[in-house]
């Protein structure tokens, strides 16, 4: 006992981490099963099973089948409500259902970094206009960046770069910097448009990634309108300039919504009832007493208000609701800004603003924008030129409101809600109160991004309908346990005591695959599983090649532990060559596939790792507490 | 129990005509191949391809004089599993920016009283096809480097080669014959696609395990008995290996037949093509890689390896159990 007292501790370690991993996906598993069940549309159908459906129209059909749903579905909305950050975090750390799997969309966008060269050149002749066709025919066949493709053009033909982008006194060096930094941002550019507006899409678990310099990969799950996305990642970003209504305003349509929400008839608002008043309250008594307040804190100095991430979703509910609608006048428009802000314990807030619906001017006007630094104060500003008809505008619109704040709004999103100081004549203003040369950065971006940057193509599309995803998973799981059953009967019946040790440590071992994967934010795909099903047969070769060998040592007339002990010891460099070349594969696949591939890649090389630690080491520790218990056979079939 | 009581078959010495047979596979898989093509997925082609399902099920026919009436009268049309599941295919050079929006709602329009349902989508950009093409074919090349690399450190180098011929002749057959059952039997949808790719690397890996092991006995028992004939050492590692060769590659086989009738037409392909890889993975262990080492110490290091009357093909095993007692 007291040699293998350390392996037993490793063992029970990896079992217990396991589960530690584990747990979460099986707590989202509960809170999603939990919620189907009190979700509308189950509930809808329980209910049309004795009620059928009264005759009326097909038209009205849907509008009636909806508002059911929508009563339905209170329950639901209530139990997400009040476990909603433990179901977040549950999700959060949940092994992730690959897009084959689940069903949902994978696209992979490229930037047009050729046409984009094309439309900043200036003094645009032939020469050029044939250095550019020859790039773009080169750019589809290499991995070279298109800026370098375009040197080595001019390179060759002897011409600098100036003649065509910068200054034309700078050297070649220079301007490629130029040009260099201009494609990086401008496919930063594009990401933060599509995050922008996938995010406003209210995809859940949406997943943005760049790949190589020119290309990122959106994956949205659970999505299938394919054309609704396409127009969502192509179209043409809009910007806008809304007016932030007066804050005492909107103060009391906060309230109203809330004396609503909390139930009383009154909608005017009391002086005594304002929420800085109950500092005495509980949270709970707080959350009873105003609900809506409990969502969004207004800060009682300035009355910006702040909505917590978690309650987003909730809040947006709420406004949605047919009786809160009746109490915002109908001009009003609830925006978020686009990123939240930070708060010391790491909770994040988004910033609530309230604005006049039409908007003030629209995008098309701004010509550029730029990030500085102030050299008198030096803070970071951005300045912004627009085009004469805009400039006209935009001098009425500040000269009419002259202390009030201006909402920049970037597909919905605000980015920054500046105080008109003056009213701006000539088009060119300047945008204080950032907090950070990034944050002024990002403006910048958004003020420039009526269009995308450059024309953004999908390269590579790819759908998964749901009803394939269950299919797969149905098959999958099948397949799975029916190999699983046969391994393990076959392992039982041939090597007898051996095999039930071995059978147990494959158990085991599926067990640890998962848990490294939901260790690892692994996504579990169908050629992942099809890697588990094939891992299975490996970690059992392991065995088999053990228990030969112990056979062929007790043939020659060892003692059961000297057996052991030969059989374990001369079969592991066979183990140890034959995985290690299994690992290099499976590296090498990870490295060059994409998606399910790499998830297969991935739980192969996770099950080659715990197979050997189950085959080596759990049946080894099982083998030798039988001798140690006194036992001078076990039966290795 | 025991399926394999100790054997003494000498492997060794028939592998000339297994030579002739794997030589004959591998020349009707390529003949196969420059007849018929490989049929090469979506993937490495690029252009749309649509997985549909009707309720209830269209005729082939009247889909493909729909698509012919809006320009895609060359599409590929076939089922895809169940009979009311078709896969419709458009190449890469013919695809618009919505030509899969154009197909649906002309099938839509087509068959108003059908329910068709979307299963899948995929759109490859020619570009992409390109490149992941070029990652396959790069993969597999680093993978038999790393194989040359390790196997030469662990063994000696002329191991290395005989694995890494071993695994091209695998590869070939597999290719060879996934032409072959794509050709003959059209319903099982194999096509060279990532997930096949996959498979071959598996295949790869497979197959280096199988000759590792036996490599690895080939090692020990030529310690054991030095000075030995090279032919009767390898038979016997061969036949010791033999009981853990069959019943590892026999449950491999197992699970991977249950793969491909369960599996669902997804992991088809995958599976069809590393059922035949343990096949022939398992077989060149023994008449590739570790026949090609024979014959180059035959013929390269001219090595008289003949073996006398007296001798049997195969090391008697109680030599070694007196080995052992002398040792002990």
């Amino acid at each position: 006992m007291r040699k293998n007292r350390f392996k037993i501790i490793l063992i029970f370690a990896a079992i217990a981490l396991a589960l530690y991993y584990l747990y979460p996906t099986y707590q989202s598993a509960t809170y999603q099963n939990k919620l189907t069940e009190l979700s509308g549309q189950a509930k809808l159908e329980d209910y049309l099973q004795s009620h059928p459906l009264p005759p009326m129209p097909d038209s009205s059909k849907q509008v009636y089948l909806d508002s059911l749903t929508q009563a339905f579905s209170a329950d639901s909305i209530k139990y997400y409500d009040n476990n909603a950050n433990s179901i977040v975090d549950a999700r959060l750390k949940r092994i992730k259902l690959g897009l084959d799997l689940q069903g949902g969309m994978h696209i992979v966008l490229q930037v047009n970094v050729v046409k984009m060269l094309e439309d900043m050149a200036k003094n645009k002749d032939q020469t050029f206009e044939q250095i550019m066709q020859q790039v773009a025919a080169q750019a589809k066949q290499t991995d070279t960046s298109p800026l370098e493709l375009i040197r080595q053009q001019f390179d060759q033909r002897g011409i600098r770069l100036s003649r065509y982008y910068g200054d034309i006194r700078d050297d070649n060096n220079k301007v490629m910097a130029y040009l260099t930094d201009q494609t990086k941002t401008a496919v930063d550019r594009a990401m933060e448009i599509v995050r922008n507006r996938v995010d406003q899409y209210g995809v859940s678990e949406p997943s943005i990634q760049k790949q190589g310099s020119t290309r990122f990969i959106v994956e949205l799950p659970g999505v299938s309108n394919e054309t609704e996305v396409r127009e969502l990642l192509q179209g043409t970003a809009l910007l806008e300039f809304k007016l932030l209504k007066p804050t005492d305003v909107v103060i009391k349509v906060f309230q109203a919504i809330d004396n609503l929400l909390a139930g009383k008839s009154d909608t005017l608002a009391s002086k005594s009832d304002t929420a800085s008043s109950d500092t005495t309250m509980t949270p709970e008594q707080f959350a009873r007493k105003h609900p809506f307040f409990a969502i969004v804190r207004v800060n009682s100095q300035n009355g910006d208000a702040y909505v917590a991430e978690n309650d987003r979703d909730r809040l947006e509910r709420i406004l949605k609701r047919e009786d809160v609608q009746r109490v915002i006048p109908t001009d009003f428009q609830f925006l978020f800004s686009a990123k939240p802000q930070v708060v010391a314990q790491g909770e994040k807030f988004y910033a609530l603003y309230v604005v006049k619906k039409d908007p003030e001017l629209t995008g098309g006007v701004v010509t550029d924008a730029q990030a500085q630094i102030d050299p008198t104060t030096n803070s970071p500003i951005v300045t912004m030129k627009m085009s004469s008809e805009g400039s006209r505008e935009w001098a009425r619109i500040t000269g009419a409101n002259i202390g009030k704040r201006i909402a920049i709004v970037l597909d919905n999103a605000v980015y920054s809600a500046p105080v008109v100081r003056s009213k701006i004549t000539g088009g060119s203003s300047q945008i204080e109160g950032m907090a950070n040369v990034e944050e002024a950065n990002l403006l910048a971006i958004v003020l420039r991004a009526g269009a995308l940057p450059a024309p953004v193509d999908i390269v590579e599309e790819r759908n998964v309908g749901p009803s394939l995803g269950e299919d797969s998973i149905r098959n999958g799981v099948t397949s799975g346990a029916i190999g699983l059953a046969l391994i393990i009967l076959f392992m039982a019946f041939y090597y007898r005591t051996g095999g039930f040790a071995a059978d147990f440590a494959v158990l085991l071992n599926i067990f640890f695959i998962l848990g490294v994967l939901a260790a690892f934010h692994g996504t579990l795909t169908l050629p992942g599983i099809a890697g588990m099903i094939l891992t299975f047969a490996v970690a059992v070769d392991a065995n088999v090649l053990i228990y030969e060998r112990i056979r062929e040592e007790l043939t020659t007339g060892k003692t059961l532990r000297a057996a052991i002990d030969q059989g374990y010891s001369k079969a592991f460099t066979a183990i140890f060559d034959a995985n290690i070349i299994s690992l290099f594969t499976g590296a090498i696949l990870y490295q060059f596939g994409t998606g399910p591939v790499q998830g297969f890649a991935l739980t192969l090389m996770i099950g080659i790792v715990a197979s050997l630690f189950s085959a080596i080491v759990i049946t080894r520790v099982i083998f030798d507490i039988m001798v140690e218990r006194g036992a001078t056979h076990i039966n290795f079939g | 129990m025991r399926f394999f009581p100790r054997t003494n078959i000498d492997f060794i010495g028939k592998r000339h005509i297994w030579y002739t047979v794997s030589a004959s596979l591998i020349l009707l898989g390529l003949i196969t191949m420059a007849i018929r093509g490989l049929n090469y997925g979506i993937d490495f082609v690029g252009g749309t391809e649509l997985t549909l399902e009707f309720n209830p099920v269209v005729h082939i026919g009247q889909v493909r004089s729909a698509l012919d009436k809006i320009g895609h009268g060359d599409a590929e049309i076939k089922t895809f599993g169940a009979a009311n599941q078709l896969l419709i295919r458009v190449k890469a050079s013919e695809q618009g920016a919505n030509t899969s929006d154009q197909i649906m709602s002309q099938l839509k329009s087509t068959f108003p009283s059908t329910q068709i349902q979307l299963l899948q989508e995929n759109k490859i950009g020619p570009q992409i096809g390109q490149e992941l093409r070029r990652d396959a074919v790069m993969a597999i090349f680093y993978s038999l480097i790393a194989i040359l690399i390790y196997v030469s450190l662990r063994f000696q180098f002329i191991y290395a080669v005989g694995a890494v011929i071993a695994l091209f002749h695998d590869v070939l057959i597999t290719l060879g014959a996934v032409a072959i059952f794509g050709w003959l039997l059209p319903w099982l949808n194999l096509e060279i696609n990532q997930t096949m790719v996959a498979a071959f690397l598996t295949l790869v890996a497979y197959s280096m395990n199988d000759t590792v092991v036996i490599f690895d006995r080939i090692r020990e028992n030529s310690k054991i008995y030095k000075g030995e004939n090279m032919i009767r050492v390898m038979n016997r590692s061969i036949n010791d290996t033999l009981s853990r060769t069959i019943i590892t590659s026999g449950t491999a086989f197992a699970v991977l037949l249950v793969l491909l009738i369960f599996g669902g037409e997804v992991t088809r392909g995958f599976a069809f093509a590393m059922l035949i890889g343990v096949i022939t993975g398992t077989y060149s262990s023994i008449y590739v890689a570790s026949a090609i080492v024979v014959d180059y110490n035959v013929y390269v290091k001219k090595v008289d390896l003949r073996l006398t009357a007296a001798q049997s093909p195969v090391l008697e095993i109680e030599k070694r159990y007196e080995a052992a007692a002398k040792r002990a």
